[in-house]
């Protein structure tokens, strides 16, 4: 769970920069930036914070 | 620029941090970072262009402006965290006396409140866009409409809701949105540079001044040059360096050489953000001829629904703690009042100055009155330290205050201060050049008064 977690938060991070360089350089158009630029922002908001509250159970137990 | 500091504010606030407290670089180097990508940002980039600023000016200035920031937590803050190890307000209640503490703490609080307000107006603009409400233009002082005001004033309650409900919870969801807070303001610059549809410097340059043409009415006349820039860089936080707020951060530091985190806040917030933020003005400017710095719609514009919950996270995570704070502040001079009802009367007063846009308007003007107010007691700190103390850590730790209310730091104090706030009042100089003459000003009185309060008690 903490490796998916992490991993998909990463990647949430990536694709919330990945989009502007993509369209930046015509990869992709003005719309899909912005659409996955909000689900990108819409995974780290569900993934941070539940990879917060894992670290700070694990932080709990080991005191 | 922003006010959420010290998660440990419950620890060691009247003792030196312990040994086993002390905190490794990478948390230095990571809350820096994040604090510094705020709700502010998106105001001050903006208004570098409203005012009519040269791209190169604003490059230079803020490159070195930024490094003098830099330097000044490192060599001036940083190094007496380390050896004292004290808060900001306990190493001066040592130094000032407990009631004169408690008068700074309401200087503070009142500043902090008018801050917030400016970040509940920022977060605003943002939640107002769903409900397609007017915005406040550039030139308006009071709100628009009645409809701006409920917004402002349903904001203000949220935040100020959740300011007294506590710390912890806000704090840790800040730290959940910094790494994305600071990758959306990269996104916008980049999405910016693209709208704009530049490929070189030279290209940036046409459209700026453009911009700035448009922006001033044909006048394109600039009333910030390089010198505003670079003085506004290095003390739009003074309070924090200059002025030893941060004391209370790097006393967790193991090595003084932390202070370089700083520069990850100055690089990341003060200048990629800023510059990110100004640009996105241009595109707004360039796409609708509209010269309002509103920063919800700007945000909009570049990068969509993303943007916009930017615009109200920073907003938010700025306002929230700095509300909570300016409760503290407040609580400090009414110690028996609940913390609730202090910090969400502190909230009402910040949504009421929200209601005002005019305060996120003049957000540069502000920054720099409240270095000039609160930075000169960092003075009157680094003066005692090394002239009167001698860095002498174990005689300092083992003192008391001679009385609770030390005329002397009063008045080196409010003098510099007072003249300051004159010239900035009546004579038009700006904010930003006061923070350095009146640090200076106050320890060198500090220095001359003490000397003379002593001689006459002997």
């Amino acid at each position: 769970m903490k490796t998916a977690l992490t991993i998909l938060g990463r990647l949430a991070l990536v694709m919330t920069i990945l989009p502007a360089f993509l369209y930046l350089f015509d990869v992709i158009s003005f719309s899909a930036l912005k659409d996955l630029m909000f689900a990108a922002t819409l995974v780290w908001f569900v993934c941070s914070p539940m990879l917060q509250k894992i670290h700070e159970q694990k932080a709990k137990e080991e005191n | 620029m922003s006010e959420e500091k010290n998660t440990q504010m419950g620890e060691f606030e009247r003792e030196p941090v312990s040994d086993k407290s002390l905190k490794g670089a990478n948390k230095f180097w990571g809350m820096y970072a994040g604090e510094h990508a705020a709700g502010t940002e998106f105001m001050i980039g903006p208004l570098f262009l409203l005012n009519g600023v040269s791209l190169q000016n604003i490059f230079w200035g803020l490159l070195i402006g930024n490094l003098l920031a830099v330097l000044s937590w490192r060599y001036l803050c940083a190094p007496i965290a380390v050896q004292v190890r004290y808060t900001l307000y306990y190493h001066l209640e040592k130094i000032a006396g407990g009631g004169l503490v408690k008068f700074y703490n309401l200087a503070n609080g009142v500043l902090f409140c008018f801050l917030a307000g400016a970040m509940i107006t920022v977060s605003a603009t943002a939640v107002g866009i769903p409900f397609n409400i007017e915005m406040p233009g550039f030139s308006d002082v009071y709100p628009n409409s009645l409809l701006f005001v409920v917004l402002v004033v349903a904001v203000g309650l949220v935040i100020a809701f959740v300011a007294a409900l506590g710390y912890e919870t806000v704090s840790k969801f800040a730290n959940v949105a910094a790494p994305w807070m600071v990758l959306v303001f990269l996104a916008c610059g980049v999405v910016a540079l693209k709208q704009l549809g530049v490929n070189n410097w030279g290209g940036l340059e046409s459209v700026w001044t453009e911009s700035i043409l448009v922006a001033q009415k044909g006048d394109g006349k600039s009333t910030m040059g390089f010198w505003s820039v670079m003085f506004f860089a290095w003390f739009c936080n003074a309070a924090m360096h200059v002025g030893m707020a941060d004391l209370s951060v790097f006393r967790f530091a193991k090595k003084v050489s932390y202070g370089w985190a700083s520069s990850a806040g100055m690089y990341v917030g003060h200048f990629m953000a800023w510059i990110a933020a100004a640009l996105m003005l241009a595109v707004q400017i360039k796409l609708t001829q509209d010269t309002n710095p509103v920063p919800g719609p700007m945000a909009n514009n570049v990068v969509g629904i993303a943007g916009i919950l930017c615009v109200i996270v920073a907003g938010w995570t700025t306002a929230n703690p700095t509300i909570y704070r300016a409760g503290l502040a407040f609580q400090a001079i009414v110690p028996k009042a609940s913390r609730f009802k202090v910090t969400f009367a502190a909230g009402i007063i910040a949504t009421i100055a929200g209601v005002f846009p005019a305060f996120a308007w003049k957000l540069l003007g502000f920054v720099g009155l409240y270095g000039t107010i609160l930075a000169p007691m960092g003075g009157i700190l680094f003066f005692d330290w090394y002239y009167r103390q001698k860095g002498d850590v174990e005689k300092f730790h083992a003192s008391s205050p001679a009385s609770s209310f030390n005329m002397a730091v009063l008045f080196s104090w409010l003098i510099p201060v007072g003249i300051a706030v004159y010239f900035i009042q009546f004579k038009g100089v700006s904010a930003w050049y006061c923070p350095l003459p009146c640090w200076l000003g106050c320890g060198l009185l500090y220095l001359l008064l003490s000397k003379k309060t002593q001689e006459e008690v002997a």
